[in-house]
C-alpha cells in the first residue's frame, strides 16, 4: 500500500464524516467539495486522467456550486440540529444486509467462470468493435477512420461514446433535459390572486360561442 | 496498486453515505449531499473495475452514473426549495404528513 493511497483514502473517509457531523450546510458542501478533490485524487492514482477532469468540472464546478446557491437561497439556520435523530432501523438494516451481502459475493466471485460476463473491450488497443464494418464502409465515416488506429483510451472512449452507443448517448441528453424542466417546473411559483393574462386562451375565444344573447325582459 | 484496497475504501465510502441517508435523517440538504457521496462511491467502484479488468464499459457507466447524479441533484435541490417554501425549514421529521 503506497502511501499516497493512504493519505488520500483516509482523507476522504474523514472529510465524509466531517460532512454528516457539521452543524452548518455550508461547512458540509465544503466537506463534500473535499472529498471531491479527494476522489479525484484516487483517480490520479488510478491513471484516469479524463475522467478526474470531468469529476473536477463536474462535480467540484457544478454541482457543490449547484447546493452551495440553494444553501444561501434557503438561510437555514444552522441551530437545528441533533434534536432527533431517529432514523429507520429496519429499513437500514435490511439494505444493509444486502450490501454487505453483495459486497461478499463481489469479493468472493470468481471472476473467469461468472456467467454475467460480457465480452471485455480493451482501453488501449485498436478499435475493432462489432460495428467496425459500418465505420469502415460508410464514406461519412471517413474521419473517425483515423482514429481506428488510435491507442489512447480517450479515443477509443470517444469511439464508444459517439460512435457504437450513440443511442445511449441521446437518452442521456433526454435524461438531463427532463431534469432541467423538472426542476424548472417544481419551483415555478405562479401567484394566484394576482389577474394575469393568458395568450393562449385569449387567441383560442371562439366568438361564435361567446356572444350570448340576453333576452329582452332582462334589459 | 493494489485494487481490493480500491474497492474496500470505495465500499466502506458507500456505507457512510447510506448510513447518512437512512440513519441520520435531520436535515434534507444532508441527506441530499449523502445521495451524492453514495453516486460518487458507485462512480468510483465502476472506474476501479474498469481499471481492473481492462474493460472499457465500465468508463461509459461512470459516465451514465455521472449524468444520473447531475439530474438527480437538479430535481433533489428544486424539491429542496419547494419543500422550505412550504415548511420555512428543513427537517425531514414530519416529511410524511405531507402525503395525499
Amino acid at each position: 500500500m503506497s502511501s499516497s493511497f493512504a493519505l488520500i483514502a483516509t482523507g476522504a473517509l474523514m472529510s465524509v464524516f466531517l460532512m454528516m457531523r457539521s452543524k452548518n450546510p455550508v461547512h458540509s458542501v465544503f466537506y463534500l467539495v473535499l472529498l471531491f478533490l479527494h476522489c479525484s485524487g484516487l483517480l490520479v492514482l488510478l491513471g484516469l486522467e479524463y475522467f478526474v477532469l470531468l469529476q473536477l468540472l463536474v462535480y467540484v464546478g457544478a454541482l457543490a456550486i449547484l447546493f452551495l446557491f440553494v444553501v444561501m437561497l434557503l438561510d437555514i439556520p444552522s441551530t437545528e440540529i441533533l434534536r432527533h435523530q431517529r432514523g429507520t432501523y429496519p429499513v437500514a438494516g435490511v439494505l444493509g444486509l444486502c450490501l454487505i451481502l453483495s459486497a461478499l459475493l463481489a469479493f468472493t466471485q470468481p471472476l473467469v467462470e461468472s456467467p454475467f460476463q460480457t465480452s471485455p473491450i480493451p482501453t488501449t488497443s485498436t478499435f475493432t468493435g462489432q460495428n467496425s464494418d459500418f465505420v469502415s464502409s460508410s464514406r461519412h465515416y471517413s474521419f473517425w477512420n483515423n482514429y481506428r488506429t488510435a491507442t489512447s483510451t480517450v479515443a477509443n472512449l470517444g469511439i464508444r461514446l459517439y460512435g457504437v452507443h450513440a443511442d445511449l448517448l441521446i437518452i442521456r441528453s433526454l435524461l438531463l433535459l427532463v431534469a432541467m424542466v423538472g426542476a424548472v417546473g417544481l419551483t415555478l411559483k405562479r401567484p394566484v390572486s394576482v389577474p394575469n393574462q393568458d395568450v393562449f386562451r385569449q387567441h383560442y375565444v371562439d366568438f361564435q360561442k361567446s356572444l350570448v344573447q340576453i333576452p329582452q325582459n332582462k334589459i | 496498486m493494489n485494487s481490493a484496497l480500491f474497492l474496500c475504501t470505495v465500499v466502506v465510502l458507500f456505507g457512510m453515505g447510506a448510513l447518512g441517508t437512512f440513519l441520520n435523517r435531520r436535515n434534507f440538504l444532508i441527506m441530499l449531499l449523502c445521495i451524492e457521496v453514495m453516486l460518487l462511491s458507485v462512480n468510483l467502484v465502476f472506474l476501479t473495475g474498469s481499471v481492473t479488468v481492462d474493460d472499457l464499459n465500465g468508463q461509459l457507466l461512470a459516465l451514465w452514473v455521472l449524468t444520473a447524479a447531475a439530474a438527480e441533484t437538479a430535481l433533489g435541490l428544486a424539491l429542496c426549495v419547494l419543500y422550505f417554501r412550504l415548511r420555512s425549514t428543513l427537517d425531514v421529521e414530519l416529511i410524511s404528513l405531507m402525503k395525499g
